[in-house]
């Protein structure tokens, strides 16, 4: 998955199934300072992912202020030849005052040995079972 | 008001909190008072008038939450943020 640099900033690809329904976000941050891996509100409306009773809910608190999240299960999320199923991820506010779809986390990135390699700008995962 | 006030003076019942008084003790926000920003009976409607006021009114602490949740367990994790040049 080529990896493309936006106001200096790494952000990849992402697709995402739920349901009967898919959609490709195009600009999602490759984020090492994030645990885990979130999309914004928006999009997840779409999707039906909307709050439930039972959601885990966070306080994500960190430099500029705080959020809201909640945690949702989605059913594929897709990153190039890496395919993740029922995965966890957190839901927020995610306005920063740029363009931004969602943020890809460590959760993710350890999950699947993911190798970033910014000099080709390419990320990519040396495990054959993280592979489509 | 407490959360359990809260709970039985709005049953059953989609709502956006505000935090007024909160601290954060091993990883839980602990919210020792809060007010009712409003309340609504789909879980979409409140959250999209949450964005609509997180964007407004960024740091006001708020949550969407259902009032049949037993307690107001909120777990607090920290993010480094984007740093833009």
């Amino acid at each position: 998955m080529k990896i493309k640099i936006k106001d200096r900033l790494p952000f990849v690809e992402v697709k995402l199934l739920h349901g009967d329904k898919q959609m490709s976000l195009a600009n999602v941050l490759v984020d090492t300072g994030s645990g885990a891996t979130l999309i914004s509100a928006d999009i997840a409306l779409s999707f039906g992912l909307q709050p439930e009773l039972e959601d885990t809910i966070y306080r994500v608190h960190g430099v500029g202020g705080s959020e809201f999240v909640y945690e949702k299960s989605i059913d594929r999320i897709e990153v190039g030849e890496i395919i993740m199923e029922d995965f966890k991820l957190q839901i927020g506010a995610m306005d920063y005052g740029f363009e931004i779809d969602g943020i890809l986390g460590v959760d993710f990135l350890i999950a699947n040995d993911v190798v970033l390699d910014l000099g080709k700008l390419i990320l990519y995962t040396d495990n054959e079972e993280s592979r489509c | 008001m407490h959360w359990q006030e809260v709970k039985k003076s709005y049953p059953s019942k989609w709502l956006i909190i505000e935090a007024i008084g909160a601290t954060t003790e091993d990883k839980k926000r602990i919210i020792n008072e809060l007010t009712v920003v409003d309340t609504f009976d789909d879980s979409s409607i409140a959250l999209k008038k949450y964005l609509h006021l997180h964007r407004e009114f960024p740091n006001r602490e708020m949550y969407v939450i259902h009032s049949s949740r037993p307690e107001l367990d909120i777990e607090e994790i920290k993010w480094a943020g984007v740093r833009r040049p």
